[in-house]
């Protein structure tokens, strides 16, 4: 917990370190009198380019923490059917349900979907 | 502020790199900025004041690394260490080998500029002081072997007649070599002399 807490730190800290470095520079830029407009919005554009970064990792420890509790996804039955029919070598219906529905799945674990599928009595053709 | 300086700055967050030189730049240093050490060092590198901020972690060599394959040229640049939090090991071995200066990230722009300006001067005087040292052994070198044995005896504060009698030679023979010792040299006087042998260690033992 302690290493990840550092790298999420060390992470943070970069974009920060540019901002801040930025928007010192802007304000030298603008203190100085000879202003270069398409050097003060280059440095404007990196600070709010840095500024998505940093919101970027925040948005990404958040599901990090969240990993407990997946989120629900919407999810084509259709197109998981569809899916593993090469699997079952099975002729299967693909209209069975007919639209999507609501399935848990955490999109950082991958997906795993057990189905029962009916079969004729012979077994697979 | 320093019109002739080059800062050579090296990190691998292109973030960080960018704002730093755009920093600089608007504070009137020239800037080269590189993404590694590995760049940095198959760069071609004036010879001019300069300093390096340098990112203390990086991939591949990292701050540290560089500061010692420097060292190990025998090149003694000025640096200016930047660096995360919880570092302290790494600055305490980093000063040790003659860093100039320790900034942690976000830096403040007053700190940074000072300890910049501190290591450009630091390395502006060590240029300066280089060079003298270079002028002053191209003159000791087309000394004879005798005019370095007098020059020794001389700025070690030995009076003309007990450099003769050191030598087993006259007083008056003695005047001659110094004479030419000062001119080959170019020095304007006997403190001039001893000041160059300072420089490049030519002492000779006065007891």
């Amino acid at each position: 917990m302690g290493e990840l807490v550092a790298a999420i730190a060390h992470e943070l800290n970069q974009p920060l370190t540019a901002i801040r470095t930025n928007a010192q520079a802007t304000r030298r830029m603008l203190a100085s009198g000879e202003v270069d407009k398409a050097e003060l919005d280059e440095a404007l554009w990196d600070i709010s380019a840095d500024a998505g970064r940093a919101s970027e990792i925040i948005r990404r420890l958040r599901e990090l923490l969240r990993k407990g509790t997946p989120e629900k996804l919407p999810l084509d039955v259709n197109e998981l059917v569809r899916g593993i029919e090469p699997l079952t070598k099975m002729d299967t219906s693909t209209e069975a349900h007919g639209g999507l529905l609501w399935a848990s799945r955490n999109p950082e674990r991958g997906l795993t979907v057990h189905l029962t599928l009916p079969c004729e009595a012979d077994g697979p053709r | 502020m320093s019109a002739d300086a080059v800062v050579f700055v090296i990190d691998d967050d292109a973030s960080v790199r960018r704002s730093l030189a755009r920093l600089l730049r608007s504070a009137g240093f020239e800037v080269e900025a590189f993404a590694s050490s590995e760049d940095f060092l198959s760069a071609a590198h004036p010879e001019r004041p300069s300093c390096l901020v340098l990112d203390l972690r990086m991939p591949g060599i990292g701050g540290l690394d560089l500061q010692h394959r420097l060292a190990a040229a025998g090149l003694d640049p000025a640096i200016v260490f930047l660096t995360g939090h919880g570092t302290v090991p790494a600055s305490v071995r980093a000063m040790k080998a003659g860093a100039v200066d320790f900034i942690q990230k976000p830096f403040d722009e007053p700190d940074l500029l000072a300890a910049i300006g501190r290591a450009v001067d630091r390395d502006r005087g060590a240029r300066v002081e280089r060079r003298e040292r270079e002028q002053v052994q191209v003159c000791f070198d087309v000394l004879t072997p005798r005019e370095r044995q007098v020059m020794a005896l001389v700025v070690a504060g030995l009076p003309n007649k007990l450099v003769a009698d050191r030598l087993g030679t006259t007083e008056k023979t003695v005047k001659v070599h110094r004479g030419r010792v000062m001119a080959k040299m170019r020095a304007a006087s006997l403190a001039d002399l001893v000041r160059m042998g300072e420089k490049i260690g030519v002492r000779g033992d006065a007891s």
